[in-house]
């Protein structure tokens, strides 16, 4: 019965990513036809390599939704990324790294502590942290180090660096949420954090982890953005924030916890940067982009199957 | 007879055949001056009879830059050379922006059109674009590539030195002056108030007292203006870094039965109504609109051959309080920056009341 339970869990799981993933197979066949230009290897290659930042944001966002949580603070630490990376000081990125990592732990310190809704928690941290980067850096500019220069531009196999190390990313994260123990107990905190606990799981420590991997990888986006702009900016990370639960929402992450993984969120970064890349190549101005985005962001989540049990 | 007329066809067809290809490329704006010393662009005619152009817009967040987009379509559409204009838009969205730039390379368009978000951000991209053989025109806003074809760009600190003469010859070089400003730390708004700050220092008996940041809105500005008049009810003028602000502080003066004291404004049609209405004092610094416009005529005249400066400025004069008439449109709304080229029932559609 049991192992039954867990296997059903295990499909649900891996059918979560299904619609998205029809989805974008539907676009990309849409508009190979609708225009040649779509689907040509650098215009491939040109979408994964603008959107690895925003993939990475969006992993660290499936690991706190899974627990049922929801990390709004991500595109500030990115723009705060940006402005310490951006700096000539020694230690520029350990020390964004160690910042980042310190917003994570504000972040459920106040919603473990002093129970406060994730929600409005990472709502005021993310808007500390963006007056933070605009202290740091008040216009956008700056320079980064040359290695993250040379890392932006770097191929291998013809592909660009951040593309196979994001990926690389997706998949040590992917392994990480459905074959490991903490995958487990991070699944088992956010369907039911009750009966998780009883189970023995420590959900305090789960929570905790996953908004420190939240802000490490909204970091590691920032900094992968910092390279590829050669510079930072203050506010580029504020669109983050909502586009990476959108992104994790299509992907079939229920918000509610407890049910998902990073492949689906991650096809559905694609999903809506294929769509304005398509649109934009299509002519189709940006008005009716945003309409069409939000229409089909609302189709493509009621597609998914919701209120399941997550184990 | 007969001879002389088939000699001088011949010389003629012989004469257009040799001379310059660009002789139908169309003109600059002669507001756009070369900057001292800007090289000529030195890049062969295309061969190519029609030309696709691409546009990397960073957004439309505002209505100067609805315009601005619209000016380009428009410009675009009036040359047949053109076959396709490709327009992306990356709604505000600097990352999206290189995408979008290296989107437009890999199509192999025939010039890239940029209106960057970023001064640094998109250099990568547009040294991909040079590197591709392919022209860019950088305009509106700088963006800094050791390579690139054209750049137009407006002296944003000139529209602080309109206001600011204005203002020191209104005032007879004694006052005290207070200053609405656009959006902290935006360099646009910086610039504008370097330019300010460069005239008054040439008359030391006008002092900027206070200034207060109006994100260039008209609510906000509106509370600036009133806390701002409120702490000096007996300021002599009011600079502003834009049109809607000093909108609503002539308002705020009205309201509170204070004198209509000097103050600058901005060539867009909602504050000359408001201008003409209230028989203000002032003078409109001009942000023109039409960059989008000329840029497409640089990247032609770029394409087929004809002389253009790199680097280039724009710098319209003020309007003055006896053109207002020549400029305000009472049949359109006051989102409306004046002096567009857009057809009129294009400005109607945009603007129509």
């Amino acid at each position: 019965m049991k192992l039954a339970r867990a296997t059903t869990a295990a499909r649900l799981r891996r059918l979560s990513a299904l619609p998205v993933m029809v989805l974008l197979a539907i676009l990309a066949i849409g508009l190979g036809i609708a225009s040649p230009h779509a689907l040509s290897a650098q215009n491939l290659i040109n979408i994964l390599n603008q959107q690895a930042s925003l993939i990475l944001v969006t992993v660290g966002q499936t690991i706190v939704v899974l627990t049922a949580g929801l990390d709004l603070s991500v595109g500030s630490v990115v723009s705060l990324t940006t402005a310490i990376a951006s700096h000539d000081i020694p230690f520029a990125v350990p020390l964004a790294v160690l910042a980042a990592l310190a917003v994570g732990l504000v972040n459920a310190t106040g919603i473990l502590k002093f129970g406060i809704h994730p929600i409005l928690m990472t709502l005021s941290t993310m808007t500390a942290v963006q007056g933070l980067a605009l202290l740091i850096r008040p216009i956008p500019g700056g320079t980064v180090p040359d290695w993250m220069r040379s890392y932006a531009g770097a191929e291998l196999f013809g592909l660009p660096l951040p593309v196979i190390l994001t990926a690389l990313a997706v998949l040590i994260a992917g392994m990480a949420i459905s074959h490991s123990r903490f995958g487990l107990h991070l699944m088992a905190t956010g369907a039911s954090p009750q009966s998780a606990l009883l189970g023995g799981v420590n959900t305090g420590r789960i929570i905790l982890v996953a908004y420190l991997l939240s802000s490490l990888f909204a970091c590691l986006g920032g900094l992968n953005l910092a390279a590829r702009l050669a510079s930072g900016d203050p506010l580029v990370g504020a669109p983050f924030g909502i586009d990476s639960i959108a992104a994790t929402a299509l992907g079939g992450t229920q918000l509610s916890g407890g049910l998902g993984g990073v492949a689906g969120p991650a096809a559905g970064v694609l999903f809506l940067a294929l769509l304005g890349n398509g649109l934009n190549l299509l002519n189709i101005s940006t008005y009716y982009q945003m309409i069409i985005k939000g229409a089909l962001l609302i189709l493509a989540v009621s597609a998914h199957r919701r209120n399941q049990p997550g184990l | 007879m007969m001879l002389k007329k088939i000699l001088l066809t011949g010389t003629m067809l012989a004469g257009f055949a040799i001379g310059p290809a660009f002789a139908d490329a169309p003109e600059l704006n002669p507001a756009l001056s070369p900057v001292a010393g800007a090289p000529m662009v030195d890049l062969p005619a295309s061969t190519k009879q029609s030309f696709v152009l691409g546009f990397s817009n960073i957004s439309v967040v505002n209505t100067w830059r609805v315009q601005m987009v619209e000016e380009l379509k428009n410009e675009a559409a009036l040359h047949p050379e053109i076959s396709q204009l490709i327009i992306s838009d990356a709604g505000g969205d600097v990352n999206r922006q290189v995408a979008d730039i290296e989107s437009l390379i890999a199509r192999g368009v025939d010039a890239i059109l940029v209106s960057p978000g970023s001064e640094v951000a998109l250099n990568g991209a547009l040294e991909k674009a040079h590197a591709a053989g392919i022209p860019t025109i950088i305009f509106s806003s700088n963006a800094t590539p050791e390579h690139y074809t054209v750049k137009l760009l407006a002296d944003d600190a000139q529209f602080g030195r309109d206001g600011a003469k204005f203002l020191a010859e209104a005032l007879g070089g004694k006052g005290n002056v207070i200053a609405l400003r656009g959006i902290s730390g935006n360099s646009i708004d910086n610039d504008r108030f370097r330019g300010v700050t460069e005239v008054f220092a040439d008359y030391p008996d006008i002092r900027i007292i206070d200034q207060g940041f109006g994100d260039w809105a008209y609510d906000k500005g509106k509370q600036v203006c009133e806390s701002l008049l409120i702490a000096h009810p007996d300021v002599q003028g009011i600079w502003s870094s834009g049109g809607a602000m000093t909108q609503a502080c002539a308002e705020v003066l009205e309201e509170n039965g204070l004198p209509m004291i000097p103050m600058t404004g901005e060539a867009n049609n909602g504050f000359l109504r408001t201008w003409k209405e209230k028989g203000l004092q002032s003078v409109a610094p001009v942000s023109p609109t039409w960059f989008g416009q000329q840029g497409v005529i640089a990247a032609l005249r770029v394409l087929e051959g004809a002389p253009i400066a790199r680097d280039n400025l724009v710098n319209p004069p003020p309007i003055l309080g006896d053109q207002i008439d020549g400029f305000y449109r009472a049949d359109l709304g006051d989102a409306y920056w004046v002096g567009s080229p857009l057809p009129d029932e294009k400005l109607k559609e945009l603007y129509g009341k």
